[in-house]
């Protein structure tokens, strides 16, 4: 969180139809009204170009260039500057819905108010060793929208703030909380057939990125149906059908390849139903909280965003 | 997924491997955005399937996201039902009629004449072209496809009928694939039954005599209820039904085009399709679709607004001088909501909060809180 971003920090040479894109999404982006002239934006954009595309080719940096959200981009450099035009803008623009997402993801009004103003502080910049005010809007490359990345940062926060509050309350609280501990605080560590792990993990490695995404949503995280398909964009049934697709895929591959290894179909079905849906027992926010307590998101160079 | 070894799945999947470096907020934004390239998303979809604090964070962002107001998007006109249906049965009721004068004329070409016990004057039932232009009343002998020449076709009473030859006054209808013989004034009156007949078992399997006389004694049954005069009605009748549905059906395609265009029109005259609403520089109220045209929203009175809040098709919006206002259908009609009159107006409404269709939260910039719990009606 600490490391400030590098606009233009390592010159960049773009070809010249990647500077005609630019110019010509100079005259879209609003930077005029923010007193940016037009060599600062190139150096604006060449730094999103260096960050994302610097060894690709150049259509890929054009087409880069073009779906920036260019006017969201300049209006978050130009309120990382410390314009008040752009503050009002943004303020005008955003400031309700980053209370809303920050409602939306705490659950609650005081817990969300206090992720959003603390969003605030990191957005109006926090002085760093040098003294030179550094705001989180600097990081925001125009990928996606201002709005979305700003709940992906609230986000960030919340899991955040969760983790460390995790860490801080002692036992006593927690008691007192009226938390119960069970007796095995880890998950089942009852061992599948290793048979049946090897099986199921060369399935899984088959199976496409976006599938174990899906399987590690529903199963991992307990996400629903709804929620996985607003994530992908489909519909919820259509969501339903794939996971269906998916999962029977995965269990006639992992039968295969144990019917492969020499078990018999008795045996293989055996293994198959032992352990059910119902018997399982993973605690997923344990698991969250056993990861180590350095930010979600890191730069190309190691250090945290 | 019933004996689904999930238990094992989530052990292997948890042990997955981080695959590169964490997507950064831009990334995960542009990735639920669709926003990325192909490979740049398959990157971060490998590397999501693999983390769980990324997909916790892709998770929490999901959540945030607000409720979008859905237009109906503009669908094919669709016929009401109560118009389609008797189409369909009236295209059916002609498709079977038609079929029944096929399977006839066929039956009567492999089997020209066949060994009938009328072997005085075997005919060809006429089978007129039922499914397109209706026949006039009158309709002429068909061409005998028989080898016999076909008598003249005469109107007289039909006799009943026996398996001994008919009198030669009338007319002879081979009607099935067994070259059975029925006696009547006009070919067409017999096709009451044609459906029956026509389909009637080979000659190979039963003796020709013995279908022949089956038949016969069926026909002559029939024969003796229908008397000139009734099939000569029958025709007509079937002649003018031909005529109402056939105009029936033109009525109704040209109601279903009119429908299409009406319904066609009255969609494109709607925003497109997930309207978004932000508030510009000037304080206005602005509409968006997916094509990324920002239309100003015409709310009524001038008012500077500060605050727009959506939640399924209702819409909140606030300003200066607590001035509230509420849509209840995607922003066309707008209609003020007053706040207690204490309030001082001298501030605005900065914050709106939709927890449900009936309880909300309104906010002004001095701290002052208003909650409704009826949809706006009250205020606390």
């Amino acid at each position: 969180m600490t490391s400030e971003p590098s606009i233009a920090a390592e010159p960049h040479v773009l070809g010249s139809a990647v500077a005609k894109v630019m110019d010509l999404r100079y005259a879209e982006s609003g930077a005029h009204r923010y007193g940016i002239p037009r060599e600062h934006f190139r150096q604006i954009v060449t730094a999103v170009v260096a960050k994302y595309a610097a060894d690709s080719a150049e259509s890929e940096q054009i087409e880069l260039v073009s779906k920036l959200k260019i006017e969201e981009l300049i209006l978050a450099r130009a309120c990382s500057a410390g314009n008040e035009k752009a503050w009002e803008a943004f303020l005008l623009r955003f400031r309700a819905s980053l209370h809303e997402a920050a409602y939306r993801i705490a659950g609650n009004d005081a817990t969300g108010r206090e992720i959003a103003d603390e969003l605030y502080a990191e957005l109006y910049g926090i002085p760093n060793r040098d003294g030179r005010r550094v705001s989180k809007l600097d990081y925001y490359m125009g990928r996606g929208s201002l709005e979305g990345w700003l709940r992906t940062v609230l986000s960030q926060h919340y899991i955040d703030r969760c983790r460390s509050y995790a860490k801080s309350v002692s036992l006593e609280e927690q008691v007192e909380a009226g938390a119960s501990f069970p007796a095995t605080a880890e998950a089942s560590t009852d061992e599948p057939d290793s048979r049946l792990a090897i099986a199921l993990r060369e399935s899984l490695d088959e199976l496409s990125s976006e599938e174990r995404f899906v399987l590690a949503s529903y199963y991992l995280d307990q996400q629903t149906l709804a929620q996985l398909a607003r994530q992908l964009r489909v519909h919820e049934s259509t969501m339903s059908r794939r996971l269906d697709r998916i999962t029977a895929h995965l269990r006639k591959r992992t039968v295969k390849r144990l019917r492969a290894a020499g078990l018999s179909a008795r045996l293989c079905d055996e293994l198959m139903q032992e352990l059910d849906v119902r018997d399982l027992n993973l605690d997923v926010a344990q698991k969250l909280r056993q990861e180590s307590a350095l930010p979600a998101f890191y730069n190309k160079d190691g250090s945290a965003s | 997924m019933k004996h689904f070894p999930a238990n094992a799945l989530r052990k292997q999947l948890g042990q997955a491997q981080s695959a590169g470096p964490h997507p950064d907020a831009d990334q995960l934004t542009a990735f639920t955005e669709e926003a990325l390239p192909d490979r740049e998303r398959a990157d971060v979809l490998a590397h999501l399937a693999a983390c769980a604090s990324c997909r916790a964070v892709l998770h929490a962002a999901t959540v945030a996201e607000p409720e979008v107001a859905v237009i109906p998007q503009p669908r094919p006109a669709r016929i009401p039902r109560r118009i389609w249906i008797p189409g369909i049965a009236v295209a059916a009721s002609l498709l079977v009629i038609a079929a029944s004068s096929i399977l006839v004329d066929r039956a009567t070409r492999t089997n020209p004449v066949g060994p009938s016990t009328t072997a005085s004057a075997p005919a060809v039932l006429a089978s007129q072209p039922l499914s397109s232009t209706p026949a006039p009343p009158a309709v002429a002998p068909p061409e005998p496809r028989a080898k016999a020449p076909a008598p003249k076709r005469a109107r007289t009473p039909i006799a009943p009928r026996t398996p001994a030859p008919p009198p030669p006054a009338t007319e002879t209808v081979t009607v099935s694939n067994a070259p059975m013989p029925l006696t009547t004034t006009q070919g067409d009156t017999s096709a009451i039954s044609l459906g029956s007949v026509a389909t009637r078992g080979a000659p190979s399997i039963k003796s020709q005599e013995q279908a022949q006389a089956e038949v016969m004694q069926r026909r002559s049954a029939l024969a003796a209820k229908v008397t000139p005069e009734a099939a000569a009605q029958v025709q007509d009748q079937r002649i003018q039904d031909q005529r109402i549905q056939g105009q029936r059906i033109q009525d109704q395609r040209a109601f279903a085009g009119e429908f299409e265009q009406s319904v066609h029109g009255a969609f494109m005259a709607r925003p497109a399709l997930r309207p978004r609403f932000r508030i510009n520089g000037q304080g206005q109220i602005e509409r968006a679709t997916e094509a990324g045209a920002w239309q100003p929203v015409a709310v009524g009175p001038v008012v500077h607004f500060r605050v727009v809040s959506v939640a399924g098709t209702g819409i909140w919006a606030g300003g200066d001088q607590l001035r509230l206002f509420h849509s209840l259908d995607n922003g066309v009609t707008w209609l003020e909501v007053p706040l207690p009159a204490s309030a001082d107006r001298a501030h605005a409404i900065i914050h709106i909060r939709i927890e449900s269709p009936q309880k909300l939260t309104v906010e002004a910039d001095d701290g002052m809180t208003w909650i409704s719990i009826d949809g706006g009606v009250t205020w606390q």
